[in-house]
C-alpha cells in the first residue's frame, strides 16, 4: 500500500485547481454548520443566562394608579407571594439639545439600587442615579450617542430642567431603540418627585410566586392580586408575564434559527453534492489506473482507500478553514444578536456541539461524498476500465441526445455544437451542477418572497388603517374639550376620538384567556369609521344599528372555541360586567410579543357600558401630509397642543404609523439578513461547483480541444465554448429554479413568517427578484468560466495529443 | 509437465447495437512452460480478445480458460486481482504505467499488492528489476519525463515485480522503433532462457518469426498454430491449406 499513498499526495497536489475547490465546496457547508448550530446554541443559551442573572419576575403588574410602602406591605402576604418588588416606571418627555423637539421615553425608578430583587438592572459606568444626576440606560446611550457627563433635559411639569448623565445601566427589558423603543433613564426617589411620584409611591409590582413555578400558579396569583388592588381602588393596567428559565425573546429567536439549521444542513448536502461530482469526474478520468492497479493485483480495497482517504484530505483542509472562521462567526453573529437584546457577550465561547458537528461533517461529507463514485469505480472490472475492442461507446441514440444534436447543427457553429452535446451527454454531473445553482436559487427568491410578503403585509395593515398618528390619553378626556383643540390644529385632514377600556373576557362566569395574555383593549369607534377596519376572516365589520356587539380577534376565538354569534360578558373593571355579542373575528398580522390584543365595538356601546359618555382616550389623525416627517410634525405639535392645555398624552400608546412601520422592518432585518447571507452562501457554493464541472469538462476534453486547435481554432473560440457552457447551466439552473420556487414560496414564507416572526403574512412573490437573480446566475456563469476557459486556451496542440 | 496455459473451445461474443458478434469462434490451444509464445493476426480479428481471456480481464462466453492450473474464467474480480498479482505479469501496449509514481514506484507496487517481501526487500527487487531492464539511472524519473521505450522498459520491470511464471504482452513493441522493439524483445528473449513463459500479441512478423511459436488468428478462429522454424510456416494460408 505504501506506493499508492504517493498517488494520493499526486493527484491532491498536481490538480490544485480541483482540490482546492473540492476543499472550497466541503468547507462552505462546514462553515454554514459550525456558524448556524454554533450560534444557534450559544445564542439561547446566552439569552436563558442573561435572563435568569437579572432573577426576572413571574410577573409584572402595571398599575392604572399607585400603591404606597403600607399597601405594597399588605399586598406581599397575598398567598402564593414570595416575593414582591415595587418599582416605579413613568413616562417623560425629554430632549438632548435646547432646540430638539421634545421625545417621548421612560423614567424608571428603583427604592434601592444596590439592594434590588427581581428584573435588577446592572451599573455599566459611573454611579447610581441620586440626585441631581440620573442614570442613562445602556442601549439609550449608544444608540443616541449620549455618555455619562453629557445633559439631557426633561420637561417637568412643564418646564425644561437639565439633568446631567451621572451613570450608564443596564436595563434586561427595553426594547432596542432601533426597534422602536423608547429611551430609558434612572432617577432616585428624589427626582422623580420631581415628575411628581411621591417618594414611597409606586406604579409597578414586581412578583414572584412560590416554588414550584407554573405559569397557571403565576395567573392565580395575579388575579388574587388584581383583585386586592380593586379592593384598593388601584386599577390594574396591564399584567405581563415571563417564564423566570427562558429569556422573553426566545420565542422569536427560536423559530428563526430552526430555519436557519436547516438551511446550514442544506448547505453541506449541496457541498456533498459537489464534492460527489469532482470525484466521480475523477474516477472517470483514472479509470484505465484503476484498471491497471487491479491488472497487476490491487484489489477493491486498494482502490477504495486510495480514493477516499483524498476525499478525506480534501475534508480535513476544508475543516482547517472552516473550523475557526465557523467559530469566529459564531461568535460575533452571536455577540450582535444578543447586544440587540441588551445582553453582553464580550469573552470569546464555543459551542462544543458546533465543533463535533464541524468535525463530524468534514470527515462524513466527503466520505459520503466519495462513497458511491468509489465504490463503482472500485467495481469496475478490468476490462471495462482497460480493455478496447474497437467497438465504440453508444454515443447519441437517445431521443433528447439527438435532438440536441439536431438543435445545435441547424444553429451553432460546429465546434459550439459538440460543445453543447458533450453539455448534456454527461447527463449526472450536469445534473449535479444544476440542482446545487437551483437549490441557491429557490433559496434566494423564497427569501425576497418572504421579504415581499413582509413589505405587502405591513403595507396592507397600513392601508387599513387610515390614520397616521394615534394619540393617547392616560385617562379619559372630554371630546368637547378634544374637538376644540382639535378645531385650531394644522396638517389635519380628518380625525376620530376613540374610547378604550381594558377588559376581561368571560363566559359563563369563566374567565376567558386572549391569545397573548395580557388582557385586551375593548375599543369603541364610531360606525363607518373611515380611520380603520381589521381585516375580517368571519362575520361582519360594525354597521348602524348595532349596539352591544364586539369584533375579536381569530387567535381568540380559536383558542376559546367562540364563534360568531356567541355572548360573551366583558368586565371593564369597576362597573358591572355586560354581555356582547361577537359579529366577527379579524385576522392579527403582528401578534406576540407584549401588544394588548383589540376588540372592537360602537363607541356608544362602550361609553354606555363604560359609564364614558362624551368621552375618549384615543385621537386617531389623518394627517394632510403623509410622509414620515409630515406625520412627525403633525403629532409633535398635537402633543404640544393638548399637553399646553393640561391634557397628558400617553406615550405608551401614542405613535405614528409609518415610525411603527420603520421599526417594525428594523426588528425583522436581522433574520432576513442572515437568511439573504445563507442564500449568498448557497449561490458561491452553486459558483464553486459550476467552476468545478467546467474544469473537469477542460481536463476531460484535453484531446479533443488540441484537435480544435491543430484545426485552427483560436482562444476566442475555445473562451466562447467554455463561456456558453456555462452560461447555459445558469439559465437551465435560472429556468428550473423560478417555477419551483414559485410553487413553494408561498407555502414556505407563510410558514417561515409564522415561525420566525410570529406574523401572518400576505404574501408576495418579487417579480424584481427574478430578474435579480437571472443576473446574478449571469454573472455566475461567467466567472465560473473565465478560469476554465482559460486552462483551455492555454493548452498545447502537443501536449493535448500526447495526452493519455 | 502440464501446459501453463490451457485454452478449451473458447467463443467469446459481444452485443454491439442489435447484433452480435462472436469475436472467437471455439478457440482451442496449450501453452507447455517456458514457451514463448507469439499470436498474430489482423486487427479486430480476437487476437488481444483471447489475451484478455487468459489474464482474466475478460471471461469466454463459453469454455475454459484454465491458467496454472487455475480456472480463470471461474474467478471473481476480486479473486482474479490477487491471483494476477501472484501469478501474472502484464505489459500493456500502451505501458500503463502509473503517472503519479516515479519509475521505481511503478515496479514497486505490485509487490505492494501481494506483501510477500519486507517494503525493504521490495525495494531492493525494484532496484534489481531497473537495472535489469537498463533504467536505474532514471528511477525517479516519473513516466512523462522518460521516452516511451524506457516506459515500455520500465513497465516489463513492473511485470516482473512479483516473479511470476507467465508473462502476457499486448502489442509490446507497437509504440516502439525497430531499435527499441529488438531491445524489448531481446529482454522478452531473456526472460524465457530463464524459465518464464511469454505470450505476446503482435503486429510484427519479424518479431513473431523469432518466437518458438506462433498462432494466427483469423475471423475468430486459430488458422495457423506452428513453430516459425516449420518448413511450411512462412507460405500464405492458402497455400498451406492446399499442401
Amino acid at each position: 500500500m505504501s506506493v499508492l499513498w504517493h498517488k494520493v499526495v499526486y493527484d491532491l497536489w498536481a490538480h490544485k485547481a480541483r482540490t482546492l475547490l473540492a476543499m472550497a465546496s466541503i468547507a462552505a457547508g462546514v462553515f454554514a454548520v459550525g456558524a448556524i448550530f454554533g450560534m444557534v446554541d450559544q445564542l439561547l443559551a446566552g439569552m436563558d443566562a442573561a435572563h435568569r442573572a437579572v432573577a426576572p419576575s413571574h410577573f409584572n403588574i402595571i398599575l392604572r394608579g399607585a400603591v404606597n410602602e403600607a399597601q405594597v406591605d399588605e399586598l406581599r402576604a397575598t398567598p402564593g407571594v414570595a416575593g414582591l418588588d415595587p418599582v416605579n416606571q413613568i413616562p417623560v418627555r425629554y430632549r438632548l439639545n435646547d432646540d430638539d423637539a421634545w421625545q417621548p421615553g421612560n423614567l424608571v425608578m428603583r427604592p434601592d439600587y444596590d439592594a434590588q430583587t427581581y428584573d435588577v438592572v446592572t451599573l455599566q459606568d459611573g454611579a447610581w442615579p441620586q440626585a441631581p444626576e440620573v442614570g442613562l440606560e445602556r442601549l439609550t446611550g449608544q444608540f443616541f450617542g449620549l455618555e455619562p457627563g453629557e445633559s439631557v433635559t426633561f420637561d417637568v411639569g412643564g418646564e425644561a430642567r437639565t439633568y446631567t448623565v451621572g451613570g450608564l445601566i443596564r436595563h434586561p427589558f427595553v426594547q432596542p431603540p432601533a426597534f422602536g423603543g423608547r429611551a430609558h433613564f434612572f432617577a432616585d426617589a428624589a427626582t422623580l418627585a420631581e415628575f411628581g411620584v411621591p417618594p414611597g409611591f409606586y406604579v409597578q409590582l414586581l412578583v414572584r410566586v412560590e416554588a414550584p413555578y407554573s405559569r397557571e400558579k403565576a395567573e392565580a396569583v395575579a388575579g388574587e392580586l388584581r383583585s386586592r388592588l380593586g379592593d384598593l381602588n388601584v386599577p390594574v393596567a396591564v399584567t405581563i408575564y415571563q417564564d423566570p428559565d427562558e429569556h422573553w425573546g426566545r420565542r422569536f429567536v427560536e423559530g428563526s434559527m430552526l430555519v436557519l439549521q436547516w438551511m446550514a444542513a442544506v448547505s453541506l448536502f449541496l457541498s456533498v453534492v459537489l464534492v460527489m461530482n469532482t470525484l466521480t469526474a475523477l474516477i472517470t478520468q483514472q479509470t484505465d489506473q484503476i484498471g491497471v492497479i487491479k491488472a497487476i493485483g490491487g484489489r477493491r480495497r486498494h482502490i477504495v482507500a486510495v480514493y477516499l482517504s483524498g476525499a478525506l484530505v480534501y475534508g480535513l483542509a476544508a475543516l482547517v478553514i472552516a473550523l475557526p472562521s465557523g467559530l469566529l462567526t459564531a461568535f460575533y453573529a452571536t455577540q450582535a444578536f444578543l447586544n440587540l437584546f441588551n445582553i453582553d457577550y464580550a469573552a470569546f465561547q464555543f459551542s462544543a456541539r458546533a465543533v463535533v458537528l464541524q468535525v463530524l461533517s468534514a470527515v462524513l461529507a466527503p466520505a459520503l461524498a466519495g462513497l458511491l463514485p468509489v465504490l463503482r469505480g472500485a467495481a469496475l472490472s478490468v476490462r471495462e476500465a482497460v480493455a478496447t475492442y474497437g467497438l465504440g461507446a453508444d454515443f447519441g441514440s437517445a431521443p433528447f441526445d439527438r435532438m440536441v444534436d439536431r438543435f445545435g447543427e441547424r444553429f451553432l457553429p460546429t465546434a459550439h455544437a459538440a460543445a453543447l452535446g458533450n453539455l448534456f451527454r454527461r447527463k449526472g454531473r450536469l445534473a449535479l451542477t444544476v440542482l446545487v445553482l437551483t437549490t441557491a436559487g429557490v433559496t434566494f427568491l423564497v427569501v425576497m418572497a418572504l421579504v415581499a410578503s413582509m413589505l405587502l403585509t405591513i403595507d396592507n395593515d397600513a392601508a387599513r388603517r387610515g390614520y397616521d398618528v394615534r394619540l393617547g390619553f392616560t385617562t379619559g378626556q372630554s371630546a368637547d374639550r378634544v374637538d376644540a383643540l382639535m378645531a385650531g390644529a394644522s396638517g389635519v385632514e380628518r380625525y376620530e376620538f376613540w374610547l378604550s377600556r381594558n377588559a376581561t373576557i368571560l363566559r359563563a362566569g369563566e374567565r376567558l384567556e386572549d391569545s397573548a395574555g395580557l388582557g385586551v383593549q375593548l375599543v369603541g369607534l364610531p360606525i363607518g369609521s373611515e380611520l380603520y377596519r381589521p381585516l375580517l376572516t368571519a362575520g361582519r365589520w360594525l354597521e348602524p344599528g348595532d349596539d352591544r356587539v364586539v369584533v375579536i380577534s381569530q387567535d381568540t376565538a380559536e383558542k376559546n372555541r367562540l364563534a360568531v354569534g356567541d355572548v360573551i360578558t366583558l368586565d371593564l373593571g369597576g362597573v358591572p360586567g355586560e354581555r356582547w355579542e361577537i359579529i366577527g373575528t379579524y385576522k392579527i398580522i403582528f401578534g406576540g410579543g407584549f401588544n394588548t390584543e383589540e376588540f372592537y365595538a360602537p363607541l356608544p356601546a362602550v361609553a354606555a357600558a363604560s359609564g364614558q359618555a362624551g368621552e375618549g382616550t384615543r385621537v386617531m389623525v389623518r394627517t394632510t401630509d403623509r410622509t414620515l416627517a409630515g406625520a412627525q410634525a403633525v403629532a409633535g405639535a398635537l402633543r404640544e397642543r393638548f399637553e399646553d392645555d393640561g391634557l397628558r398624552v400617553d406615550l405608551y400608546t401614542s405613535s405614528v404609523t409609518l415610525e411603527d412601520r420603520a421599526f417594525t422592518l428594523n426588528q425583522f432585518s436581522p433574520v432576513v439578513f442572515t437568511l439573504l447571507g445563507l442564500a449568498a452562501l448557497l449561490a458561491g457554493v452553486g459558483a464553486i461547483g459550476l467552476t468545478s464541472a467546467l474544469s473537469i469538462s477542460v481536463m476531460e476534453r484535453t484531446r479533443e480541444i488540441g484537435v480544435l486547435r491543430a484545426l485552427g481554432a483560436r482562444s476566442s473560440t475555445l473562451l466562447s465554448l467554455y463561456l456558453m457552457e456555462g452560461v447555459l447551466q445558469s439559465l437551465l439552473s435560472w429556468g428550473l429554479a423560478v417555477p419551483l420556487a414559485y410553487g413553494l414560496a408561498q407555502p414556505l414564507a407563510r410558514q417561515m413568517g409564522q415561525t420566525m416572526l410570529a406574523v401572518n403574512l400576505d404574501y408576495a412573490f418579487s417579480l424584481p427578484a427574478v430578474f435579480l437573480w437571472l443576473a446574478v446566475t449571469l454573472v455566475i456563469g461567467v466567472v465560473a468560466s473565465l478560469g476554465p476557459a482559460r486552462d483551455a486556451a492555454r493548452i498545447s496542440v502537443r501536449e493535448s495529443l500526447a495526452y493519455a | 509437465m502440464p501446459p501453463i496455459v490451457q485454452i478449451k473451445n473458447v467463443t467469446k461474443r459481444f452485443r454491439l447495437g442489435e447484433a452480435e458478434v462472436e469475436i472467437l469462434k471455439g478457440v482451442s490451444f496449450d501453452v507447455p512452460p517456458g514457451e514463448l509464445l507469439a499470436i498474430t493476426g489482423p486487427s479486430g480479428n480476437g487476437k488481444s480478445t483471447l489475451l484478455n481471456m487468459i489474464t482474466g480481464i475478460d471471461h469466454p462466453t463459453t469454455g475454459e480458460v484454465v491458467v496454472g492450473g487455475r480456472a480463470v474464467h471461474t474467478m471473481s474480480e476480486n479473486q482474479l486481482a490477487a491471483w494476477r498479482g501472484e501469478n501474472l505479469g502484464i505489459v500493456f501496449q500502451f505501458f500503463q504505467l502509473l503517472p503519479a509514481l516515479n519509475l521505481l514506484q511503478n515496479v514497486i507496487l505490485p509487490m505492494d499488492f501481494t506483501a510477500r517481501l519486507s517494503p525493504r526487500e521490495r525495494r531492493a527487487r525494484a532496484w534489481q528489476l531497473l537495472e535489469l531492464v537498463g533504467l536505474a539511472d532514471q528511477a525517479h524519473k516519473l513516466p512523462s519525463q522518460v521516452s516511451g521505450g524506457q516506459q515500455q522498459r520500465a513497465a516489463i520491470a513492473r511485470a516482473l515485480a512479483n516473479d511470476p511464471p507467465l508473462v502476457v504482452a499486448d502489442e509490446p513493441t507497437g509504440n516502439l522503433d525497430a531499435r527499441l522493439s529488438d531491445e524489448v524483445f531481446s529482454l522478452f528473449a531473456h526472460l524465457v532462457d530463464n524459465g518464464k513463459t511469454l505470450i505476446m500479441v503482435t503486429h510484427n512478423p519479424e518479431l513473431a518469426r523469432q518466437a518458438h511459436r506462433v498462432l494466427e488468428i483469423r475471423n475468430g478462429l486459430i488458422v495457423r498454430d506452428a513453430s516459425p522454424s516449420a518448413p511450411a510456416f512462412g507460405l500464405p494460408s492458402e497455400a498451406r491449406g492446399k499442401g
